[in-house]
Formats: structure tokens, sequence, C-alpha cells
């Protein structure tokens, strides 16, 4: 029975010790998936309007005020699929977003780079995105500007 | 009294134990970040902006890191002949359906030549891995300081690291 007690008081102080490095070891902490809708009110020629759509983005806390992104947003059957980083200033979350999609429905491969905006308190803001874009038909590039609306909502 | 104070303690040391062992247990869950290790494909250019161009295929070498769900993120590079810098990659990769979809971004001194570019790239992978890949990117020419766009497209075969 003192053998056992001894081997019950080693395995805690051992788990102790490792539980107390883990947070070292492990430094991305995945705090799950949050989705928005989003929602195109502005194009490079001025007003536009286009959605809702659904955004997807699975964080993961690095450490201080810097998170890492990974998301999508589902378009037909070809998502536009999200990279990227989120940081927090003051009372705001700053992402700078990459993505790409490619529609079934139309020969332009799209590249954006974005930058979301959001209110700590509500999670609700704005994105502004500029686009980069090959037709492959015409071989022809293009360029596009896109901003609008993010609204938190709960993933479905 | 002696008695009943040594038989609570013996209970006590099972419950603090099992309480964090069962927690050890579930942290890798919380803390997710969980490398899973360097991965490698051939990466063979198959189409240019002017259209068809085979180039003989380079390896490409991620380090792929599991975030959480279906979420995944990468840090690799694609090697190129001796003599030239490789071209560096940063990246997300999501599982969607029986699919693996990656935004990559890359950048690339390819020095001697003049064109330092980066590219924005979305690899599609089937459930063998292997799959299709295509991109947009800017370049500038240090010699004439002009910039130029690039379309590359192709296929990424997967492969054992060397």
């Amino acid at each position: 029975m003192k053998n056992l007690k001894r081997g019950f008081f080693f395995l805690a102080i051992v788990s102790i010790i490792f539980i107390s490095y883990m947070p070292k070891a492990f430094a991305g902490n995945y705090w799950g998936e949050f989705c928005w809708i989003a929602e195109k009110t502005e194009g490079t020629y001025g007003e536009e309007w286009e959605g809702p759509f659904l955004v997807r983005l699975g964080f993961t806390h690095m450490g201080d005020d810097y998170f890492t992104i990974q998301g999508h947003v589902n378009v037909d059957e070809n998502p536009l699929i999200i990279s990227g980083s989120a940081i927090i200033i003051k009372s705001e979350i700053f992402m700078n977003l990459q993505w790409t999609s490619q529609s079934m429905l139309s020969p332009w491969r799209d590249t954006s780079k974005a930058q979301m905006n959001l209110s700590l308190s509500n999670l609700n803001g704005n994105f502004w995105a500029i686009g980069h874009d090959f037709n492959t038909e015409t071989r022809a590039f293009g360029m596009s500007y896109g901003s609008g609306t993010m609204t938190s909502a709960t993933c479905p | 009294m002696i008695i009943l104070q040594k038989k609570s303690v013996i209970p006590a040391v099972y419950y603090l134990a099992a309480l964090i062992f069962l927690f050890s247990v579930s942290m890798p869950k919380a803390f997710a970040g969980n490398y899973l290790g360097e991965f490698c494909w051939l990466f063979q250019q198959t189409d240019d902006a002017h259209g068809q161009r085979l180039e003989d295929p380079l390896l490409m070498k991620l380090g792929i890191t599991h975030m959480g769900d279906s979420y995944f993120t990468s840090q690799g590079i694609i090697e190129t002949p001796p003599g030239y810098a490789p071209v560096i990659i940063n990246g997300s990769l999501i599982i969607i359906g029986q699919e693996i979809f990656m935004t990559m971004n890359t950048s690339h001194n390819p020095h001697p030549s003049p064109k330092p570019d980066t590219f924005t790239i979305q690899m599609r992978l089937d459930s063998s891995l292997n799959g299709t890949f295509w991109g947009v990117g800017l370049e500038f020419n240090t010699l004439t300081r002009e910039f130029d766009q690039g379309y590359i497209a192709g296929t990424a075969t997967f492969t054992d690291c060397p």
C-alpha cells in the first residue's frame, strides 16, 4: 500500500511538471471556428452589392495579441481558401488575409489580399480587398478592388 | 484518529492523480498546434501566362502543423537548381469534403536573374494527396525597373521527402 501511495505521488508530481511545461511546447492555442456574414458593398468602379457570404475562420492564439488564421467561404463547388494573421490593437482586431478562388463557372483564377477590421466589443466591422486575377481563356490579367461589411454570426 | 487521517489521504491521492492524469491527457486538444512533419510534392509547371509551358519538376517541401478542426498551417520551400535561391512558402491548408485546399504565398529572388517575384498560389489535392496548382503573381525587374505579371499552373505529385 505504501508503494502504491508513493507511485501515485510520483505520477502526480510528473504530471504537474509535464503540464507546467505544456504551454511552452504547444504554443498555438486553437480557439475554434468563428463565423461572419460578409456583404460586398463597393467594387472597383463604385457601389456594387454582392453576397451575403458565410465566412468561416479558425483562430489559433500564438501568444500576446497575435493569432494565425485559416478559413474558407463556400461559393458553388469551389471554395475561397483563406490564410492570414490577426492582431489585437487596443479595442480592435485587424486581420491581414490572403485568399485564392477558382470558379467552375468562369475561367478566372482569383487571388486577393485583404484587411478586415473588427470591433472587439461585438466582432462586427468591415473589410477591403485588392485582387489580382488571371483569365485562362483570354490569357489576360485583371485587378480589382472590393469592400464591405462583416457581421458576426453563429456558425451553422 | 490517526487511522482515519490515513484513510482520507489515500483516496485524495487517488483522486488528485486521476484528475491530473485526465487533465494532461486532454491538454493536446486545447493546445492544438500539433506539428505533423515534413511532406513533399513534385511541383511541375505545365502552363504560364502565354499558354503551355512544360518545366522540369521541382521538389516542394512543406512542414505542416494541425491547428484544430480541418485547419492546418504550413511553411516550406520549393527547391531550385543549384546556385539559385529556393522559393519560400507560407500558407494554410483546409480539408473540405474529400479534398485538401491550400492557399500559399511565395517569394523568390532568383539571383543572378534580376527578377524577384511574389505569387499567391492555390493547390488542390485529392485523397491520394496528388492534385493541381495555379497561381498569380508579380515580379520586378531590378535592371529595367519594370513590373511584370505572372501566371503559373501545373501538377503536384505527392512523393517521399529525400
